[in-house]
């Protein structure tokens, strides 16, 4: 049981990191293309070729589609539940799991045109703009990024189904994740 | 005796037990909420006209935030069958080909990543603890100055900050305490942390104006550029308030306390603190100065104060998990990010479809067919504004009003930077107000701890009455962007030559 928990754990964190660390990284180097551009075009008149072209088509689409994904792992879609917290767990499970399969489909379908699309950007081989630079692959993150969603929204529709849902609302938990990270940074200073 | 009366079975309630009943009301909940996303689904497909449909797509989504399905999907589903029902399926297609890459492949909108970037990276720095101690040192002499300083301090730091609940956690935790101790009445001290924020969603740098100037189609440097005034005037009609409050009613401001910090704190220490706070205004004031002069995109004043920030975080928490502190800051901005990207997809296509039904002319039309001048449109919206606040976060109330409005703006001459500005305040006030108010909601978990609430029994009811007095104030400000709306424009016309 536990060693299945703990591969369970691995995976999740595997995923996690396939998810987040690109998109760190690419924030990373988008902060430092774009300041290092900005000071060399104001103080040496030696600007970066295409910052704007690479910021606008590369850097964007990857911190924007893995972010999705981060997001809906995290839990961080807004969402408000004014009706919902009226709602008692039976009732909620049913809402939930419900929406979630909904939202599978929707997120399948834009997953799937996406694909449509980012195959016509590569037949054409699209570029930044007017500039020479490729910029026919970010297509692909649009379906690659909505068809985790994909199954992301299916697993939380059987999670919902399986084990109902968290009795506490938005703000509740909203909380409980400041409070948690709170708890963790003290901890790790009283730990030092 | 006690086992007979144990053993002696309960006496029949009279009707159906309380859980039945209130499971009955909560499948009638249930089952009015998805009857009227059924209905709506149905009744679009029906031969309406266009605005009708337009307006079953709006109760349709309304009912599906409600229900919690996230806001982001809340307006994809009615906006592609609004579409379907008007135009059949290949404008469906194109617009779920086209859309989410359009959306998120935009420069202007890059300025989103930096800025919560940079007030993650300062929040996980300890910034917030050390503008806290500043404050107190420099204003804890003024009457309410505890009060006054907290919401200085609030509003440099949600200038800064991307988390307001964080930034509220932590002055509430920090502040409340402090307050109480001095022997200020408990209203006092939670309306100083409620309005704290306040000004912080238009002092640069914003998220909430750069989300809006991507809907409204605005440039973002003057959208952030009008945001600056009117967020120092409500700072500083806050500040007037709790001073006037302080100085009308010594008792809720625990006078006594107030003399014994003006004696205990030299000179020396108020310099001192002013050493940990330097990145606050330096940040600040590189944004600014970037933006205004001219000197570097919004973008670009973004990007140079995030790596400044990551260079303040790596040093002041050299010996205490820095990359650890980075990590968190990132990680947390890549979900924000995604979420805020994923919800502005979601108001292209709701657009979109509120364009073809003609419900946004529609809506124009009517208020021009009711005479509404400049000023009663706005009187109206600012009444529409507080209801929606009631039930609605900030965000959502922000994405879903500004593309129905846009054509009524333009026609009525009111300037979309302006408007920016009066809808962010006007969101910002729907995050303290009941009954869905998220901060009312954390300051008053905070309080129920007996360390912050120091004995004294803090109820709901109480965080709520202490927003009530401070909404008045709100209110004011409100009136005075209305009727002079130079407050918000003067600084990007002065910008924009």
């Amino acid at each position: 049981m536990s060693s299945t928990h703990a591969s369970k754990s691995r995976w999740s964190v595997a995923a996690d990191l396939a998810i987040e660390v690109p998109a760190v990284v690419v924030t990373f180097v988008m902060m430092v293309h774009v300041t290092l551009n900005a000071v060399l075009r104001k103080y040496f008149g030696n600007p970066i070729d295409y910052t704007l072209e690479i910021t606008q088509y590369w850097y964007m689409p990857v911190i924007a589609f893995l972010g999705f994904m981060a997001a809906q792992r995290r839990g961080q879609h807004i969402a408000a539940d004014l009706i919902f917290q009226m709602l008692p767990t039976a009732t909620r499970r049913f809402v939930l799991g419900l929406f979630w399969i909904v939202a599978a489909a929707v997120v399948a379908g834009l997953a799937r045109y996406g694909w449509n699309e980012a195959e016509f950007a590569r037949e054409i081989g699209k570029h930044a703009g007017i500039t020479p630079v490729p910029a026919w692959q970010p297509y692909y993150l649009a379906p690659l990024a909505f068809g985790v969603m994909t199954i992301q929204f299916l697993y939380a529709a059987y999670h919902v189904f399986r084990h109902g849902v968290a009795d506490e609302s938005l703000e509740e938990a909203e909380l409980n994740e400041v409070l948690h990270e709170e708890t963790s940074h003290d901890s790790k200073e009283s730990v030092r | 005796m006690t086992a007979e009366v144990a053993e002696r079975p309960a006496p029949a309630p009279e009707g159906p037990p309380p859980s039945m009943v209130r499971g009955a009301r909560s499948w009638s909940i249930f089952s009015v909420g998805l009857g009227i996303v059924a209905a709506c689904t149905i009744g679009m497909f029906l031969p309406l006209i266009p605005e009708a449909i337009g307006l079953l797509g709006c109760v349709m989504m309304l009912a599906l935030i409600f229900l919690r399905m996230p806001v982001a999907l809340a307006m994809i589903i009615p906006s592609l069958l609004g579409l379907y029902a008007l135009r059949g399926t290949l404008l469906v297609e194109s617009t779920m080909a086209t859309m989410p890459y359009a959306e998120t492949a935009t420069w202007s909108l890059s300025v989103i990543p930096m800025f919560i970037l940079m007030g993650l990276l300062l929040w996980k720095a300890g910034l917030t603890d050390s503008i806290y101690a500043a404050a107190q040192r420099w204003l804890g002499w003024v009457p309410g100055g505890l009060a006054v300083g907290t919401n200085l301090a609030g509003a440099g730091l949600a200038s800064v900050s991307g988390s307001s609940v964080g930034m509220t956690y932590t002055l509430a935790r920090i502040g409340i305490p402090e307050m109480l101790k001095a022997g200020y009445d408990k209203r006092m001290a939670i309306g100083a942390v409620i309005v704290a924020g306040l000004p912080g969603q238009l002092i640069p740098p914003s998220i909430m104006l750069v989300i809006y100037a991507g809907i409204a189609e605005v440039p973002v440097g003057p959208q952030l550029m009008a945001g600056v005034v009117p967020g120092v005037l409500v700072a500083v009609m806050f500040t007037i308030m709790i001073v006037a409050m302080a100085m009308a009613r010594p008792s809720w401001s625990g006078a006594s306390a107030r003399l014994a910090v003006h004696s205990e704190t030299t000179w020396a220490d108020r310099f001192r603190s002013l050493i940990s706070i330097w990145p606050l205004p330096l940040l600040v004031g590189l944004i600014i100065w970037g933006t205004l002069s001219g000197t570097f995109t919004a973008t670009e004043s973004g990007a140079s104060a995030a790596l400044l920030s990551l260079l303040v975080t790596l040093w002041w928490r050299r010996k205490n998990g820095p990359f650890r502190a980075v990590a968190d800051a990132a990680v947390a901005t890549v979900s924000s990010v995604g979420a805020i990207f994923f919800m502005l997809i979601g108001v292209e296509m709701l657009s979109r479809m509120m364009v073809l039904t003609g419900i946004t002319t529609g809506f124009s039309e009517w208020v021009e067919s009711m005479n509404l001048n400049r000023i009663s449109f706005l009187l109206m919206m600012l009444v529409v504004y507080l209801v929606l606040g009631t039930f609605l976060e900030p965000l959502p109330m922000l994405v879903l009003t500004v593309p129905i409005l846009i054509p009524t703006l333009e026609n009525l001459d009111i300037s979309l930077l302006w408007f920016g500005v009066f809808a962010v305040f006007m969101g910002e006030l729907a995050v303290v107000s009941p009954p869905v108010g998220i901060l009312s909601f954390i300051i008053y978990s905070i309080v129920k701890d007996p360390e912050v609430n120091g004995g004294q029994r803090i109820t709901l009811g109480d965080v709520f009455v202490a927003a009530a007095w401070f909404l008045p104030m709100a209110l004011v400000i409100s009136l005075l962007l209305i009727f002079f709306p130079e407050i918000a424009t003067t600084l990007p016309d002065f910008t924009s030559g």
